[in-house]
């Protein structure tokens, strides 16, 4: 018989859309509006999983997100998710679950039988145990462990679904839509306030979809409905749904997941599975309502041990009698109403236990007047049965020694009490306070602009839950700025008197030992924590750790209050004085895809292309990534075409012909304003104040501490006009530099600038032909006499506006052309063209490596933040009469000394063998796997083909003076060791004529 | 020496030709096109001359020149957006800028002169105008600020972060449409992520 255990009607699940679903391989039923565990159960199936260390039979304890047993793994393949709570998983047509953590089946699961070594696997089991040999902790013991002590399989393939993030900021957030976040929320949106209200179910409503209420005359869900209906209709209104506020983070700043997808099988085109809401409000209403805590008997975790609460959920919203039999043990007046509603669904109730000897009295009466027999002065001592609970054995609380009563019942209903959930609350940096009379933590002092309402500040009435979500809503708007008037009040007419006698452990049936289970996704039991107080552990902080209660996926929701109390009566303190643990984010588990969002993959950071990346991409170049950007590496001719091939080819015909390079990618920075030159006569080591329009400078700056920064080029192009260029690199750090400088230090200079990078494609033509090839195409005179070294114009290239700088990289002659990015291209197309008969090719950073390792130019490697001027040989460009960024640290006596660090070229003398960037220059003496030795190290290497010989570039202490030496270059890591010649940095034209030509 | 003719520009290549504009969004609620010749000047005024030179953008545009953080003025020909201390951002609409391209650059070094820096970006940036009743929702999955109409209505302007890059942001009218301005060499990283966004709402 299908759905055996369903009501005939009620719930908020609808009849007429039946859905059908698979657990374990086996077809069920359900409807729309159930859960995967109200499904369940509604089909009789009450074993959902074993547990974490004992794999005892677990079923389902609560109906909402703090399920520590009901874990399944949802879906299949790269959809497959593990460890996902049965309790909020939202039924759809085709959903396959399938149990977890046992083997060969749920019903007979192998490792049950470490049910039976339980003594040995007590707390602090692994620190006890494992601790000899160390190496089979890694090796042996992990493998083992995580083997058997287990939650679900990860899938293996990627998830074939996208997440996103979503930012919302608002006057007021309403944390949960039950009675008082209802009432905040109307209250706050009609006094005008932009309202968020979030909610993890389906339907608004909280409590009032799970319990018997009325409210102003109306049954509390239609209420519920109607109030949701007016907030959807408000503008000022936002509704999150299936949305869980999961943490509480500075300046107001909460995080909400919202599960888009979860409830379908796949997401719709375009939707996200689920999408994180970083949400800024003013003013945080926190009606997150409470969790009720379970008593702890023995066997406590046996399928068929349900919250009071949670039965009252299954048979109210669900539809569903979650067994046909049942006793209520409480402490507490609220569990009564779960035997009232499972008598009037036509489960048979055999008993109400109230631990306390003076129940209420008009609780009783209607027991009474129900014909259901009220047991006061005991509790359940234990629960029995094989994989189902059969019946329960009483005790009595008051110490009395008479024999245990045994009840037959398939369903046992337990409410210990109901804690608020401060989770929140003490996420926001607040400390939750104990509240003797409801036996739990409240909310403490505020330390954010927020405030807990109802269930989620201890006050457990109905009434009360929403007079103080209306007065918190109205209160939190205008407190963000809103006047007008307060709504009507809602009205309750029979309310609840909520009062409890903590009971926090019930004495065993004749003392044997039980297991009773405190935290039961961890396994953690009452003995577990008595036991770790004996040895010691007796700071909350610490018993935690040790024995991992609380830290399972649930966080403890269940059990933390429960521990706290057991470890007060072990030490002998009030619950007050233990504390509690502070409570993290996230509140409920948030996949990781949340948090990266859309940035995966292709997207996860962006890309920098130059306005030629294109051209470069039909030419099959082969791309390096500089920073963001992607560079032309080197350009292939034809198939087989190595690196090698290719920068070689490019590096002679620089050498040789003419060749082409992007060098878009380098910083510019335009300056303008009186001041300007005195500007850059600051930032820069050398002179500025005398360079001439129309010329171009090299110039160094330095950091404040005396090391090198950056190095570039800067041109004169008007009276008061310069544009600088920076490395590719540190084109944002230079600019941040120079607006320090001058917003902090120097506002005196009137000077402007900001960045040009992006307006300007840069094209390098090198070589010998280079003039050659530009004569034919640009439209001023370049002949050396009219346009030297280190000059610069405006001027057009086939009708393009240009710039022209005669500066070289390369060490050949060379220029380098900027025109507006927009005819970036269209440039770079024509320049190939007008060179086509001289045979140009483009060349890739590659063999712009080469050329400047060849020509000695230093560049990123060795300006590595450690270099001086001076090590780098440009201590010469100083400018020591005047004052300049870095000037006085630069001269600080280390910086000085002899054995630092400077610059060297250095050549193979073995043949064939390339040098290794990192390799370390040591004495031959020396040998390969001894430390300390080295004298320097190598920082760029090429083979040159100009010189057909291994090269490098490299920093060694006093390599200024021993230019001939010979070392040893070797790289340990690679078991390598090649012999180098130290020569000057620069191999090429030392005397620079082939610029100059 | 090749002669160079007048008024014989090659035409301009932005940065998104090189991804599919088909791509684009065009829903019924949604669309995102790109700016095409784009026209953005940046001004920088020298400290000792901000007000003259905020007075001479005013009188030549006949906009007020903006010197309140996140104001952008604008009429049908141009926008002037506030991009910082004594600088600004403007532009020229499209038709302008392709009718009379060139000219928002003279008339503003006309009348800037030596009071501050006038500094073509045309080719530096890349422009998105995203329209439609979904806008604000697509904005709200790629930057942090607040764009309900209480707190960003049009004539407003922000330098923010928009799918993890610097953009400036300008409020054109109540649709809402956003003009979305980029680092050129971000345009097609940007492109892709605003499209993105905007996919679930190709039915609505």
């Amino acid at each position: 018989m299908s759905q055996q255990y369903r009501r005939a009607e009620g719930g908020r699940i609808d009849r007429s859309k039946p859905l059908s679903f698979t657990f374990d391989g086996k077809t069920y039923q359900g409807y729309a509006g159930d859960t995967l565990a109200s499904a369940l159960l509604a089909n009789g199936v009450s074993l959902l999983g074993r547990s974490f260390k004992y794999h005892r039979p677990r079923g389902v304890l609560t109906a909402g997100s703090e399920e520590p047993n009901a874990l399944v793994e949802l879906r299949t393949g790269a959809r497959k998710e593990p460890n996902t709570r049965a309790t909020t998983i939202e039924l759809f047509d085709g959903l396959v679950a399938n149990s977890q953590n046992r083997w060969p089946s749920l019903a007979f699961d192998i490792l049950s039988i470490n049910n039976l070594f339980s003594p040995l696997l007590s707390a602090g089991f692994y620190y006890k145990t494992f601790m000899w040999p160390v190496s089979f902790w890694t090796n042996v013991y992990e493998h083992v462990i995580r083997r058997a002590a287990g939650l679900g399989t990860a899938a293996t393939e990627a998830d074939p679904d996208f997440y996103e993030q979503c930012h919302e900021h608002c006057d007021v957030l309403v944390v949960g839509a039950g009675p008082a976040g209802l009432m905040a929320a109307m209250a706050a949106a009609k006094i005008g306030a932009r309202v968020i209200i979030a909610d993890e179910h389906t339907h608004l409503g909280g409590s009032l979809n799970s319990e018997n209420l009325t409210v102003d005359g109306k049954r509390g869900s239609d209420w519920a409905d109607l109030q949701a209906q007016k907030l959807a209709e408000m503008e000022n209104v936002h509704i999150l749904t299936r949305t869980t506020i999961f943490g509480y983070y500075d300046h107001n700043t909460l995080g909400a997941i919202e599960k888009v997808s979860d409830h379908v099988a796949q997401p719709a085109a375009g939707k996200p599975r689920q999408r994180m809401w970083t949400l800024y409000p003013k003013q945080v209403v926190i009606a997150a309502g409470a969790t009720e805590r379970p008593l702890i008997f023995g066997n406590n975790d046996k399928p068929g041990v349900m919250l009071a609460s949670a039965v009252r959920t299954y048979l109210n919203r669900y539809g569903v009698k979650p067994g046909n039999r049942a006793i209520i043990v409480t402490n507490n007046n609220d569990a009564y109403r779960s035997a009232i509603d499972l008598h009037k669904a036509g489960v048979q109730v055999a008993a109400v236990v109230d631990s306390r000897i003076q129940p209420d009295a008009p609780l009783a009466a209607e027991l009474d007047a129900l014909s259901i027999e009220l047991i006061t002065g005991k509790t359940v001592g234990a629960a029995e049965g094989d994989r189902h609970l059969r019946y329960a054995q009483l005790v009595s609380t008051q110490g009395l020694t008479e024999d245990p009563r045994r009840i037959d019942c398939d369903l046992i209903a337990s409410s210990g009490g109901w804690n608020p959930n401060v989770h929140l609350h003490s996420q926001s940096g607040a400390k939750p306070v104990y509240n003797e009379t409801i036996a739990s933590f409240v909310p403490g002092q505020s330390r954010q602009a927020e405030v807990s309402v109802g269930a989620a500040n201890g006050s457990f009435g109905l009434q009360d839950c929403l007079d103080q979500g209306r007065a918190a809503g109205a209160k939190a708007a205008k407190q963000s700025g809103f006047k007008g008037r307060l709504i009507k009040a809602a009205q309750v007419s029979d309310d609840d008197r909520y009062s409890i006698e903590a009971l926090w452990i019930a004495p065993t049936p004749y003392n044997r030992p039980y297991k009773q289970f405190i935290d039961q996704q961890h396994d953690t039991k009452a003995s577990d924590i008595n036991l770790a107080a004996q040895e010691g552990y007796d700071s909350i902080e610490l018993l935690k750790r040790y024995t991992t209660q609380g830290m399972a996926t649930d966080q403890g929701k269940t059990s933390n209050v429960n521990t706290l109390a057991i470890l007060a009566a072990q030490r002998g303190d009030p619950i007050a004085e233990v504390g509690t643990t502070t409570f993290r984010p996230p509140y409920v588990p948030v996949a990781m895809g949340n948090f990266a969002g859309h940035t995966v993959g292709y997207d996860f950071m962006p890309v920098r292309r130059t306005a030629i990346h294109q051209w470069n991409e039909k030419q099959g170049a082969v791309f390096v990534e500089a920073g963001l950007w992607l560079r032309a590496r080197y350009y292939p001719q034809s198939p087989g075409d190595t690196q090698y091939d290719c920068y070689v080819r490019e590096t002679n015909a620089t050498r040789n012909n003419v060749a082409m390079v992007d060098v878009s990618t380098l910083g510019k920075i335009d300056l303008q304003g009186p001041d300007t030159a005195e500007f850059l006569n600051r930032l820069y080591i050398n002179n500025w104040l005398k360079l001439p329009i129309g010329r171009v400078r090299y110039g160094i700056m330095l950091r404040e501490d005396g090391m090198v920064f950056d190095d570039g080029t800067t041109t004169r192009l008007g009276e008061n006009h310069y544009l600088m260029t920076t490395t590719t690199a540190n084109a944002a750090p230079v600019l941040a530099h120079m607006e320090y400088y001058h917003q902090t230090v120097w506002p005196e200079l009137d000077v402007v600038f900001c960045s040009v990078t992006e307006q300007w494609t840069g094209i390098a033509v090198a070589g010998p032909n280079s003039r050659k090839l530009l004569e034919k195409v640009i439209d001023i005179d370049i002949s050396n006499a009219a346009f030297p070294f280190m000059e610069a114009s405006e001027c057009n290239m086939n009708n393009i506006p240009a710039r022209l700088f005669r500066i070289s990289f390369s060490g050949e002659l060379a220029y380098e052309v900027n025109v507006p990015a927009d005819f970036g291209e269209q440039a770079w197309i024509e320049l190939l063209e007008a060179g086509k008969e001289l045979g140009v090719i483009p060349y890739g950073t590659e063999s712009l490596g080469t050329l400047r390792i060849e020509k000695g130019h230093v560049a990123g490697s060795e300006l590595d933040g450690r270099t001086t001027a001076q090590d780098l040989g440009l201590e010469g460009m100083a400018n020591r009469s005047k004052h300049f960024i870095g000037k006085h640290n630069s001269q600080r006596p280390a910086l000085l000394d002899d054995g630092r660090l400077q610059v060297v070229g250095m050549k193979s003398v073995e043949a064939g063998k390339n040098l290794r960037i990192g390799a370390h220059l040591v004495d031959d003496k020396i040998q390969l796997d001894s430390v300390n030795q080295s004298q320097g190290h190598v920082t760029a290497t090429t083979y040159s083909p100009s010189l057909d010989c291994g090269i490098a570039l490299g920093l060694l202490q006093d390599g200024a003076s021993r230019h001939g030496q010979q070392l040893d270059a070797v790289s340990p890591l690679h078991d390598e060791k090649i012999r180098v010649e130290i020569c000057h940095p620069i191999f090429i034209d030392p005397k620079g004529e082939l610029v100059r030509a | 020496m090749p002669k160079t003719q007048a008024n014989t520009l090659p035409p301009r290549v932005s940065p998104l030709l090189a991804i599919d504009i088909d791509a684009m969004i065009d829903y019924k609620n949604l669309r995102l096109q790109q700016r095409k010749c784009l026209t953005a000047i940046q001004v920088l005024a020298y400290t000792s001359q901000h007000r003259a030179a905020a007075a001479a953008i005013s009188k030549a545009l006949d906009i007020e020149c903006p010197v309140t953080p996140g104001v952008c003025n604008a009429n049908q020909h141009t926008q002037v957006a506030w991009n910082g201390p004594n600088s600004w951002i403007i532009i020229a609409s499209d038709e302008e800028a392709k009718r009379k391209p060139g000219e928002l650059l003279k008339s503003l070094q006309k009348a800037v002169g030596d009071l501050g820096a006038v500094v073509d970006q045309s080719h530096g940036r890349c422009a998105l105008r995203l329209s439609g009743l979904h806008a604000r929702q697509v904005m709200a999955k790629n930057t942090s600020i607040d764009l309900h109409p209480i707190a960003f209505a049009p004539g407003q302007c922000a330098l923010t972060t928009v799918a993890h890059m610097s953009a400036l942001v300008i409020q054109v009218d109540d649709t809402p449409s956003y003009d979305l301005f980029v680092a050129r060499s971000l345009a097609r990283s940007f492109a892709h992520a605003i499209e993105h966004s905007c996919h679930e709402f190709a039915d609505d």
